[in-house]
């Protein structure tokens, strides 16, 4: 059974660190930080971690383009543990991100899941601000990561036009999610959650009982949060083997045997 | 489940990566609720719930202030009377007060002694608005610092009602009380890891701070282990996300079990 962290950052924060304790509510600490991919490496091997899907903070902190650019120079060091993710902007702007040229860029360098940071980068995820790059990413399976971190209303009005979105929730906070999160698994079946907020307890075992395993992904949004917290939520949860092989990986591998670039 | 790639030398952390139960070490939860909370859902938050957790994950004692304890100022703290009563060996209760009522305060403090399993005072300044130096508070101290009992006070850096330096006041002027500070000030926890290794009697507690990266090995190298007590805001969390934290922080097996069992152990004189 392999073990793959679906959500970590290498890089340094322009601010060391705005950790989201619940929706809107941000708490600023020091943490300690990957510079690079052989510290994050190192993190994962200590935790025995086989491999990881990775950002760069400057992805947010910069610029996407900037971030995209860094985020592959890191996981060209370690092409076998470390799976890279693009983010992406509205190509009315930035005619890059049309699908016809993201697309085959994506599919050049191995990339296969993008993010999107629309607060950050002040923009609308919504048909209206780039319904041309949204519509092809639900068509080609691509996996979207976005966080609530600024709330959820604007998850729940992309799904609402785009309901076959593969969406993978991460970065959502302490405060337990289920009463966002149960409508939205119930409601769409490409609607996933990365596990690194996943204190709840019983919650990995909730969502198996209920929605099943296929819908959770382990991560641990590091250095948000240190691996070892997710990691033996995951261990400890009393769930069976396959469930516990599916959050692991095999879910994660799924979805990318599903895209089609 | 067998990480073989794993380097952490912890054979605390081996034996749960293998076994997903820390078997060889009990642990006791210093910060931990019951009931339903009004801001999130907890599938877990029922006592009985709790208790086949606790045994699940072997935790041998909770120290709890319930949530209607914490939110309602009439029923408040019967469900930890009758908690302890119902699981003497497994629950110790915090008695809450609520700064705005004094209502039922002299009446619970004559019976305090009396009650078993009542190791001292939980406040939450933040969420009740009045401030941990407040003079409402006086009357508790007293009482705490005259039998030597516990104080779980919720802290958070920057914060009108509860920063950490009220504890470094009040730590100072009640000598004989032991004061945890709950989650350990988040966005001040420089300023609580220094005052935790300077006041004799004031500790550390993870409950949401543990789970930032590179936090519990920098409270250990700063403040020491021994400083540290687990707390986790069960049935919130699964102790075992922050047991985690704890095993994969990089301190020693010996430091990891000051940590989750016998700091409390000295604590509370068990």
């Amino acid at each position: 059974m392999r073990l793959i962290d679906s959500s970590c950052a290498i890089g340094y924060k322009t601010v060391n660190y705005e950790v989201v304790n619940h929706e809107n509510f941000l708490v600023r600490e020091k943490v300690k930080q990957a510079r690079d991919a052989g510290e994050l490496l190192a993190e994962l091997d200590f935790c025995g971690i086989d491999g990881a899907v990775v950002s760069h903070q400057t992805m947010a902190d910069v610029d996407p383009d900037y971030g995209n650019r860094f985020v592959m120079e890191e996981v060209a060091k370690a092409p076998d543990r470390l799976y890279p993710t693009w983010t992406i902007l509205p190509p009315v702007t930035e005619a890059q991100y049309a699908p016809e040229r993201l697309f085959p860029a994506m599919k050049a360098s191995g990339v296969k899941m993008l993010r999107a940071y629309p607060e950050r980068n002040r923009y609308m995820l919504s048909r209206v601000g780039m319904g041309e790059l949204l519509g092809e990413i639900e068509a080609a399976r691509i996996p979207l990561y976005l966080s609530p971190s600024e709330g959820w209303p604007m998850i729940y009005e992309v799904l609402k036009e785009y309901p076959n979105l593969t969406v993978i929730l991460y970065n959502y906070g302490l405060w337990s999610h289920s009463r966002f999160t149960f409508p939205l698994f119930r409601a769409y079946g490409n609607v996933y959650i990365e596990s690194g907020d996943m204190q709840t307890a019983g919650e990995i075992k909730e969502i198996c009982g209920k929605f099943g395993s296929e819908r959770i992904l382990f991560g641990s949004d590091f250095p948000s949060n240190a691996i070892g917290g997710p990691l033996a939520a995951l261990l400890g949860s009393g769930i069976g083997r396959e469930e516990l092989a599916n959050i692991a990986s095999l879910n994660l591998e799924r979805l990318w045997s599903e895209v089609k670039l | 489940m067998r990480l073989g790639r794993m380097t952490n030398p912890s054979l605390l952390a081996r034996e749960f990566a293998d076994t997903g139960r820390m078997d060889s070490q009990p642990i006791i939860d210093m910060h931990t609720h019951m009931g339903p909370f009004y801001g999130t859902y907890l599938p877990e938050a029922s006592l009985e719930t709790m208790i086949e957790t606790m045994d699940r994950e072997h935790i041998e004692l909770i120290l709890s202030a319930p949530h209607s304890a914490l939110f309602d100022p009439v029923g408040g703290n019967r469900e930890i009377r009758a908690a302890m009563a119902q699981y003497p060996d497994r629950v110790l209760g915090y008695y809450v007060v609520n700064p705005h009522y004094d209502h039922d305060l002299e009446r619970d403090l004559a019976e305090f002694d009396s009650v078993g399993g009542y190791i001292g005072f939980k406040v939450l300044p933040d969420y009740h608005k009045y401030p941990l130096t407040g003079e409402r508070y006086r009357r508790i101290y007293e009482f705490a610092n005259e039998r030597g009992l516990l104080l779980l006070s919720h802290t958070w850096g920057h914060s009108p009602y509860n920063p950490p330096q009220m504890i470094a006041e009040l730590s100072r002027e009640y000598g004989n009380m032991t004061f945890l500070l709950g989650h350990s000030a988040p966005g001040e926890t420089d300023y609580a890891i220094g005052l935790a290794k300077a006041q004799p009697n004031v500790y550390l507690e993870l409950c949401d701070t543990g789970r930032l990266s590179g936090m519990i090995g920098k409270m250990v190298r700063e403040a020491g282990a021994e400083k540290v007590l687990f707390g986790t805001d069960f049935p919130w969390y699964d102790p075992h996300y922050m047991l985690g934290s704890v095993l994969f922080s990089g301190i020693g097996d010996e430091e990891i079990r000051h940590i989750v069992y016998y700091n409390a152990k000295r604590l509370l004189g068990r």
